[in-house]
């Protein structure tokens, strides 16, 4: 029998900032990822993409992104509260694509430099992601207070977090899993 | 469904159809009932490919 595909779950930093801190979240979350067998994944950096901003929809996508994202079974969103919501640029990123991400897993790590951790952007982000035909998972990673979680130079300095992705990840993987055989074999009535 | 499954344009598997969408805009025919075109989306088993067309 042949071995069954890696799920693909890639990770987005959603902001291009400089000095973001939710590049080490990005980081962290990635490397967990890396560490679970029978799964694939990549850190996709939304300020390396190469988007159109003259167009909208599908007319603006990154190639290589739109290709990673009709492979992905899961997708982590790495995104950092500004005002409330995500980042304008994760936002123009993620309207790139339809098709792609339908009946397909998403989780988010929200980042925040205040104590609320992010519920905010996790919040409003829900039915953006629900629009587009994801299926958002019931954990979160909240990343409150991010100055205090990470070093400058992106050392985890409390350990906790290590915990809180592995069941973020668990959950994260189930629901890829479940939907990827929904998708691939139970057809629409 | 549709009565001509898509075959998958990367591994040439029959693919199977698991969704629809209404996108408003969107290029295609419009469903003057649902107000947009119909998009059947589509997932092939064997490499994981989606894609979609006009539903039928």
């Amino acid at each position: 029998m042949a071995e069954p595909r890696p799920l693909s779950i890639p990770v987005i930093l959603g902001t291009a900032r400089k000095g973001r801190m939710s590049a080490h979240a990005a980081r962290l979350v990635h490397g967990e990822l890396q560490k679970r067998e029978g799964v694939r994944t990549e850190l996709i950096d939304v300020g390396s993409l190469m988007h159109r901003l003259d167009d909208n929809g599908q007319g603006t996508g990154d190639p290589a992104f739109t290709a990673t994202m009709n492979q992905a079974d899961a997708i982590v969103l790495v995104a950092p509260e500004y005002n409330h919501a995500m980042p304008g640029l994760l936002k123009h990123v993620l309207d790139s694509c339809l098709q792609e991400y339908i009946h397909k897993a998403a989780g988010i790590v929200a980042v925040s430099a205040g104590p609320f951790g992010g519920t905010r952007v996790i919040e409003t982000s829900l039915p953006v992601l629900r629009e587009l035909g994801l299926v958002t998972i019931f954990w979160d990673v909240n990343f409150g207070s991010v100055g205090k979680v990470f070093s400058e130079d992106g050392e985890l300095l409390d350990r906790s977090f290590v915990r809180r992705i592995d069941k973020f990840l668990g959950e994260l993987i189930w629901m890829g899993k479940a939907l990827r055989y929904a998708r691939e074999n139970i057809t629409l009535q | 469904m549709p009565v001509n499954p898509m075959q998958c344009p990367k591994c040439g598997a029959t693919m199977n159809y698991h969704a629809e969408k209404v996108v408003y805009g969107g290029a295609g025919r419009v469903d003057a009932e649902l107000g947009g075109v119909l998009e059947a989306m589509h997932a092939c088993p064997r490499c994981g490919h989606v894609t979609s067309r006009t539903a039928d």
